[in-house]
C-alpha cells in the first residue's frame, strides 16, 4: 500500500498576467512606492517604449494599475500607480511563488 | 525570480537617495548651522539679533531644499525618471519609534533643566542623539548602509563634544561642521555613482 503522495505547489494556479517577468518587475516596483513614471519603469525592465506600452496596457486593462498623464512643473509625466486590487493580486502571486520556492510551507 | 523582485523594490525605494543631491543639501545646511553656532559664540550681540539670524538659517535652509528639488526636476527626474515615495507614516513601526524617541527626548531634555544638571554640555550630545536618529530612520527605511554610519558617526562625535568642555555652542558648531563634512563627501561620491550609472536613455527599435 503506498501513501498518498504529498501535493506539492506548482506553479500552474499562478496569475499569468502578473507572472510575466517584465510585468512582475512593473508590479514589484509600484508596490514599493506611490507611483513611479513611465521612464523609471522603462530603466528599470529594460524595454523599449512600444513594449513597456503594452505590458502597462495589459495591467491597466485588468485592473491592476492606473495610468496618468500629469505634469511636474514643465516636465511632462506619465505617472503609474498600483490599484487595491493589484496589490492584492501581486501579494498573492508572491506568496504562492514563496510556497513553490520552499515546498509548500510558505515560510520565509 | 523572488530575489530579483525584491531588488527592483529596493531600488526603487532607494531611488530618493540615489543622486546624492539630498545628502549634498543637507551638507549645505549643517554648513549654515555650523556658520550660525560660530557667530553666536564669536559675536557678542543681542539674543534678538541671533533669533534673526536663526530665522534667516532657517529660510535658507528651506531655500537649499527648493534648489535640491528644482535642480532634481530638470536633472534626475529626466534623466532617470521620477518616483514618488509613499508617505513616511505608512510604516507605523516607525511611526510609534518617532513618537516614543521624541517623548523621551522631551522627558529628558525636561529632567536635565529641572535638575539643573550641568557636568556636560548638551547640547552637542542631545543634537548628536537626534541627528543619529534621523539618520538611523532613513537607514532602516532604505536599507543604505553609508545612513547607519552617519548616526554612529553623530552619536560617537556628539558624545565627545559633549564630554571635551568645549561649551555648548563650539560643540554645536564642530557638530554641524562634522556631520556636513560626512554628508558632502558622501553626496560626492553617490553624484559621481550616480552620473556614472545614469548614461541617457537610447530607445532601441522594437524590432529584433
Amino acid at each position: 500500500m503506498n501513501a498518498e503522495p504529498q501535493s506539492r505547489p506548482s506553479l500552474t494556479g499562478v496569475d499569468r498576467l502578473i507572472h510575466e517577468p517584465s510585468r512582475s518587475v512593473i508590479m514589484a516596483v509600484l508596490s514599493a512606492v506611490k507611483s513611479a513614471d513611465f521612464l523609471y519603469l522603462q530603466r528599470e525592465t529594460g524595454l523599449t517604449k512600444g513594449n513597456l506600452t503594452v505590458h502597462l496596457s495589459k495591467l491597466e486593462a485588468a485592473g491592476y494599475i492606473t495610468i496618468e498623464k500629469t505634469y511636474r512643473g514643465k516636465l511632462p509625466l506619465t505617472l503609474c500607480s498600483l490599484t487595491k486590487p493589484g496589490k492584492q493580486a501581486f501579494d498573492e502571486y508572491r506568496q504562492q511563488l514563496r510556497e513553490f520556492v520552499n515546498g509548500g510551507d510558505g515560510n520565509q | 525570480m523572488e530575489k530579483n523582485l525584491k531588488a527592483s523594490q529596493q531600488r526603487a525605494i532607494q531611488y530618493w537617495f540615489a543622486d546624492g543631491l539630498v545628502e549634498l543639501s543637507g551638507g549645505v545646511i549643517g554648513l549654515l548651522l555650523a556658520i550660525y553656532f560660530c557667530v553666536q559664540q564669536i559675536l557678542q550681540a543681542s539674543q534678538g539679533l541671533f533669533a534673526i539670524i536663526f530665522l534667516l538659517v532657517f529660510v535658507a535652509a528651506f531655500g537649499v531644499r527648493k534648489l535640491m528639488l528644482g535642480y532634481r526636476e530638470r536633472n534626475t527626474y529626466r534623466r532617470t525618471g521620477f518616483i514618488e515615495p509613499k508617505q513616511a507614516g505608512e510604516d507605523r513601526g516607525l511611526l510609534g519609534a518617532e513618537v516614543v524617541f521624541t517623548l523621551l527626548l522631551l522627558g529628558f531634555v525636561l529632567y536635565t533643566i529641572l535638575r539643573g544638571i550641568q557636568t556636560v554640555e548638551w547640547m552637542p550630545a542631545i543634537a548628536g542623539v537626534v541627528l543619529a536618529f534621523i539618520f538611523s530612520t532613513a537607514g532602516y527605511r532604505t536599507r543604505l548602509m553609508r545612513f547607519y554610519f552617519l548616526a554612529g558617526f553623530c552619536l560617537f562625535l556628539g558624545g565627545f563634544l559633549a564630554v571635551s568642555g568645549l561649551g555648548d555652542l563650539w560643540g554645536s558648531a564642530i557638530l554641524s561642521l562634522g556631520t556636513s563634512l560626512v554628508l558632502f563627501a558622501f553626496g560626492i561620491l553617490t553624484r559621481l555613482s550616480y552620473l556614472r550609472q545614469a548614461a541617457v536613455t537610447v530607445e532601441q527599435s522594437d524590432e529584433r
